[in-house]
């Protein structure tokens, strides 16, 4: 069973929204993460971080490029970062760690959005 | 919202419905997946569906009566969990295969052999497992390429073999992921295609067997278990189930620096074998439909495999062209090479076809309209069709007699003079333009199935011993030779020799009319050590040595050179706008120029080529001349002459060992003749020098 948590971190004034995904990112939680996460869409940059995601499937994968284009399509500066060595090998083996602007870290990311 | 897509009946706790008749195989619909399979011969179906991994099915769902029209049982079932879900199907006939669980000819992905070479288990009842594929993908743009055909130059590798050597230093040895580290080398190179030895999913544990303690694979993986479904311990990602993913990555990141895929396709037989074999899918739905079968029932084996598709029954035919279209609609490949493709000619009794309906059905699918066709045209039936294969004006062929005519007279066979400049310009004696084209031909001196480049001139004979066949194995006739010592020296003289002739079929390959294919390795001296079938050798002996390209950078950059030379100059690809006022378009030497000699004891050709290509902004006379002397002493060759604004310039010399390329080239005077030293070629260009 897919359970996915999405924790803010920053309020809606802050610089840049960061967000946190927890959890399996699978069949079952995908779509609640998209329409979750496209939600907290303002004109904020954002950074998702995925360092309590602990699994990702192809549908996960998928959601991480939708929320991506999403972003794109609003104009919104987005990077993911800090995936967990199974969720990173799993984007790197695949080839979409550039496609979603994957940072190894929060702090290379947040300095490119700020 | 649709109206027809809610669950009309409960069957074992599972909503169901008909569903999609048009389809083959599992589908996503909006709330649950349709499975759909075709059967002449079952009297009824059951979808049996399985968590992933799991021994025992979590349902058996029988098709009601009312989800079945005609030979097609489809069916939506709801509710299920896509990634967690393995599937597969009971039917129940009159003779054989009952009780067993088959596997959906056209799933798109399959699971049990997820990463390569980790044994299944004995018992396993259901060891290939239909998983629900969802094809949409970030293709950011991408589409097939539509470079010319006339401008392949195809370099054929295995996934696995390409980089699984230590040597090759990528981040996941032997994958797609790790063949897409090596896309700037392959750009560097300069090649535009890339022909992948099978990707279908297949078993690398079929007709395993140990001999001494060494476990023999089925490495080249000729041998399909599904034809819709890739490889998937060719995924690092295999063991998550992303090899569709890291598969159409490596396509769009090829298709990105300029080079086309190519799919080496074995649709001639699977992997069921004969009576003997396993029934894993095919033979347990309908083996009347999907094989070609004797009066008594028995398998006819024109692939020399046990068994043989029935291509051109009219279902078999469908799933064939749906299986070529969905590679290309949904993987965005650019073209397919058939291995053993006379058998896609025969009929359903086996007897060859005049107007073969399957082949003829590719040359005109709309989908496959601007793909590459390429023919292995025989079989192991005894059927050889180099030449004569029903083509369409579309197909293209392995030129079996390019390959053979071109090893005899290189290592210095005589009474192939005249046949050798047949296949160097275009072997228009066997694929004439006005029928096949000007890109019938594809010309190669090595291929997977044999001596690599480097054991063509290292060995006279084969060395198979390692395959566990008592060296049974394997083609005798490989028209080799190992320049005075079998195998590896280090005669110095010998190993001068071996890099010669090495360059020397590099240079013929690059300036023959015909698409080049070379094999992936043979650019900087990769050995299998002698043995020329490395069809189960998961092992250093066929994966390509790497630390080979530091050590024979000289052959690398001669392969680079000779290749970005045959893009300079558009008439060897048959892409000239014209010809020279007073020049035919290709004139055959010999020492003499305009004197070719057609006696039997002749063993040195000129050919010239001339056209036009573009230098300096402009359009231009261009003229290329290649020599070839496989004599053992030197000649004096004259070269024909120019327009006076233009003069020769020496390309290519094989006797410069270190810079047989010419990056600056010297020029010949007016009526100067070259000296051609013993078994070396020689590439002469045009220089414009002004009026």
């Amino acid at each position: 069973m897919g359970v996915l948590c999405v924790e803010i971190l920053t309020e809606r004034d802050d610089s840049i929204r960061k967000i946190v995904l927890s959890g399996r990112l699978d069949t079952e939680s995908s779509q609640e993460l998209c329409s979750r996460v496209c939600n907290l869409m303002t004109d904020q940059p954002m950074l998702v971080s995925l360092k309590k995601c602990n699994y990702i499937s192809s549908a996960g994968v998928r959601a991480l490029l939708v929320i991506a284009r999403e972003a794109k399509e609003k104009g919104i500066k987005l990077r993911f970062s800090d995936a967990q060595p199974m969720v990173y090998d799993v984007l790197d083996m695949i080839g979409f760690l550039p496609l979603i602007e994957y940072r190894d870290t929060a702090a290379e990311a947040e300095a490119e959005l700020l | 919202m649709r109206i027809d897509m809610a669950p009309t009946d409960v069957c074992g706790g599972f909503r169901i419905r008909p569903g999609i008749f048009l389809d083959r195989g599992a589908r996503i619909v909006p709330g649950g997946i349709s499975f759909s399979v075709y059967s002449s011969t079952a009297k009824s179906c059951t979808l049996v569906l399985f968590h992933n991994g799991e021994r025992d099915p979590f349902a058996l769902i029988p098709y009601p009566e009312s989800y079945r029209i005609g030979n097609v049982f489809a069916m939506i079932v709801f509710d299920l969990n896509d990634e967690n879900l393995e599937y597969g199907f009971y039917m129940e006939h009159d003779g054989e295969h009952a009780g067993q669980c088959l596997l959906d000819p056209y799933a798109k992905l399959i699971s049990g052999r997820d990463v390569w070479g980790k044994l299944p288990e004995e018992d396993e009842p259901f060891p290939y497992r239909g998983r629900v594929a969802r094809d949409d993908f970030e293709w950011e743009g991408d589409c097939p390429l539509r470079t010319p055909a006339q401008e392949l130059i195809i370099y054929e590798a295995h996934v696995r073999g390409f980089t699984k050597h230590a040597s090759s230093k990528v981040k996941y040895p032997g994958t797609y992921a790790g063949l897409r580290e090596k896309i700037p080398y392959l750009k560097d190179l300069g090649i535009t295609a890339i022909e992948l030895l099978p990707i279908f999913e297949f078993d690398e544990f079929d007709g395993r067997k140990n001999a001494d303690g060494v476990p023999y694979f089925n490495y080249w993986g000729y041998s399909t278990v599904g034809f819709f479904a890739p490889k998937a311990g060719y995924a690092a990602s295999g063991k998550y189930s992303l090899q569709m993913e890291e598969l159409k990555t490596l396509v769009k990141l090829l298709h990105q620096n300029g080079i086309k895929v190519i799919l080496d396709v074995v649709f001639n037989h699977t992997a069921e074998g004969d009576e003997t074999g396993p029934c894993i899918s095919f033979k347990g739905i309908d083996k009347k439909t999907y094989y070609i079968l004797t009066p008594d029932g028995r398998y006819y084996n024109f692939s020399g495999c046990g068994n043989t598709m029935n291509c051109n029954h009219p279902v078999v035919r469908d799933m064939i062209i749906a299986c070529l279209r969905y590679w290309i609609a949904e993987y965005h490949v650019d073209g397919f090479r058939f291995d053993l493709a006379s058998i896609l000619g025969r009929s359903q009794d086996g007897a060859p076809m005049a107007n073969p309906p399957l082949l003829e059905m590719m040359a005109y699918d709309p989908l496959l309209k601007d793909a590459v066709l390429i023919a292995e045209a025989w079989d192991a039936g005894g059927l050889y069709q180099v030449g004569s294969f029903p083509s369409y004006g579309r197909w293209m062929e392995w030129n079996g007699r390019y390959r053979d005519d071109l090893r005899r007279f290189l290592r210095g066979e005589e009474g192939l003079a005249a046949s050798v400049a047949a296949r160097i310009t275009g072997s228009e004696d066997i694929y004439d333009r006005r029928w096949r084209g000007d890109v019938a031909s594809i010309n190669f001196i090595t291929c997977h199935d044999g001596f690599t480049l480097w054991d063509l001139y290292s060995y006279n004979e084969k060395h198979n011993a390692a395959n566990g066949w008592n060296d049974t194995d394997g083609s005798n006739d490989n028209f080799s030779w190992n320049c005075g010592q079998e195998g590896d020296t280090r005669d110095p003289e010998i190993l001068r020799l071996r890099r010669r002739l090495v360059k020397n079929a590099a240079a013929v390959l690059f300036t023959s009319v015909g698409i080049p294919m070379l094999l992936a390795g043979d650019e900087f001296g990769n050995s299998q050590q002698g043995n020329n079938n490395a069809y189960c050798q998961d092992s250093e002996l066929s994966w390509l040595d790497w630390s080979l390209l530091e050590k024979n950078r000289d052959i690398y950059a001669f392969f680079r050179h000779m290749i970005a030379f045959r893009k300079a100059h558009p008439m060897l690809q048959r892409m000239s706008k014209g010809v020279p006022a007073g020049y035919p378009p290709i004139s055959l030497h010999g020492t003499q120029a305009w004197h070719f000699d057609y006696s039997g004891c002749n063993r040195v050709i000129g050919v010239m080529f001339a056209g036009r290509c573009m230098a300096d902004g402009e359009e231009r006379d261009d003229f290329v001349y290649l020599g070839i002397n496989a004599h053992w002493e030197a000649h004096r060759i004259q070269l024909p002459g120019l327009p006076k604004t233009m003069q020769w310039q020496v390309v290519v010399d094989t006797m410069d060992e270190k810079h047989a390329f010419h990056e600056t080239p010297e020029s010949l005077k007016e009526g100067e003749s070259f000296l051609l030293g013993p078994r070396a070629v020689m590439v002469c260009a045009s220089q414009f020098v002004g009026s």
